[in-house]
C-alpha cells in the first residue's frame, strides 16, 4: 500500500530500508539515469551516511508528479539531492545525486 | 538482505500506465538514458501492463555500475569560477531555458568541432589563456562521455600540445569568441536545436 508519513517516520523507514536490501530505483523512459545509488556511484552505506545527518529542515514532501496519492520525500543535505517513496513493502529512489554547491 | 529473484511480484509506478501497478522481476537489457551503453541481461521489474521496464533492484547495482564504467570516461578540471560563467552565460544565450547541464553538451559540441578541423588540417588559432587572481574561486567540472567522444579529446590534446585542463580553457574561450562577445552567436541555429533536445 501506497504510505504517507512524516520525517522522523520517512528517515527511519528509508535507513531501515537501505539496511535491509528492501528497495528498488524508478526507472525512466525505460533507461537508467544518473541516480548514483543505482549506478554503483555511491553505496547506501555511504547514502546512510548522508540521510543519518538529516533533521527536519533538510526534508520536503510533494506529491508524486503521476500518481497524487504518493507522497515523495526530499532531503537536501551537505549537496545531496535525495528523492525517494514508499510503496509498501518497499522504498523506491527516484534520484540520488549531488547539487552544485552554493556560491 | 532482500534478494529479489526472476518471477517475483512487487508494485511500482509505471509512468506509461500512470498508475501503480503490479510488476514482475525478469531479466533485460537496460540502456543508459545518456545513449553511452547499455547493461546487458539485469534484472528489473517490468509493469504487468505494458511490459516496461519500471524499477531496479540493488542487486542489479553492480553489473550496471560495471557497465558504466566501461561505457563512459570522465574528464575532470578544476577551472577559476569565471570559466564556467562563460559556459553558463553562452548556454543562456543560446537558451534562456537552458540549464548547467547544458555545459556539457556544448563543451561536447565544441571537442567534436576542433576534432574535425584538425582532422582536416584547420588548426584551430591558439586564444591566449586568461590569468585570474588567486581569490578567484575554483570550481571542478566533471564531463562524463562516451569513449568516442574521449577519444576525440585525447586526439586534439595530443594534436595541440594541451593538457586537459589547459584544453578545457581553450575550448571555453573558443566558446566566449564565438557565442559570448558577438552580436550574432556562430553556430547559433544548430546548437539551439541541441539545447532543445537535450533540456526536452
Amino acid at each position: 500500500m501506497v504510505r504517507t508519513m512524516g520525517f522522523k517516520q520517512a528517515k527511519a523507514d528509508v535507513l531501515d530500508a537501505l539496511l535491509n536490501g528492501r528497495y528498488q530505483h524508478e526507472t525512466r523512459k525505460g533507461a537508467i539515469d544518473k541516480n548514483l545509488l543505482q549506478t554503483g556511484a555511491m553505496s547506501p552505506v555511504e547514502l546512510s551516511a548522508v540521510i543519518g545527518r538529516c533533521r527536519g529542515q533538510h526534508h520536503s514532501m510533494s506529491t508524486h508528479h503521476q500518481i497524487p496519492a504518493i507522497t515523495v520525500h526530499v532531503l537536501k543535505r551537505d549537496e545531496w539531492y535525495i528523492k525517494f517513496y514508499f510503496i509498501d513493502p518497499d522504498t523506491y529512489f527516484i534520484s540520488v545525486h549531488q547539487t552544485e554547491p552554493e556560491p | 538482505m532482500k534478494l529479489y529473484k526472476q518471477g517475483d511480484k512487487s508494485k511500482a509506478v509505471c509512468e506509461t500506465c500512470k498508475d501503480v501497478i503490479s510488476t514482475t522481476f525478469d531479466y533485460r537489457t537496460v540502456p543508459f538514458s545518456d545513449g553511452s551503453g547499455e547493461v546487458k541481461n539485469i534484472l528489473v521489474a517490468v509493469c504487468d501492463a505494458c511490459d516496461a521496464v519500471i524499477a531496479t533492484p540493488p542487486q542489479s547495482t553492480p553489473a550496471i555500475k560495471n557497465a558504466r564504467e566501461t561505457a563512459t570516461k570522465s574528464i575532470e578540471v578544476k577551472l577559476p569560477a569565471p570559466y564556467l560563467e562563460i559556459l553558463d552565460l553562452a548556454a543562456y544565450r543560446i537558451d534562456a531555458m537552458a540549464s548547467t547541464s547544458f555545459r556539457k553538451s556544448l563543451l561536447t559540441y565544441y571537442i567534436h568541432l576542433h576534432y574535425g578541423l584538425i582532422k582536416t588540417d584547420n588548426m584551430p588559432k591558439r586564444s591566449i589563456v586568461k590569468s585570474y587572481p588567486k581569490k578567484v574561486p575554483t570550481k571542478r567540472l566533471s564531463l562524463k562521455v562516451a569513449p568516442r567522444l574521449y577519444d576525440e579529446f585525447e586526439y586534439i590534446m595530443d594534436a595541440t600540445d594541451l593538457k586537459t585542463t589547459g584544453m578545457i580553457k581553450e575550448i571555453v574561450q573558443e566558446i566566449e569568441k564565438d557565442i559570448v562577445r558577438p552580436k550574432k552567436p556562430k553556430h547559433l541555429v544548430e546548437l539551439q536545436r541541441l539545447a532543445m533536445v537535450t533540456t526536452a
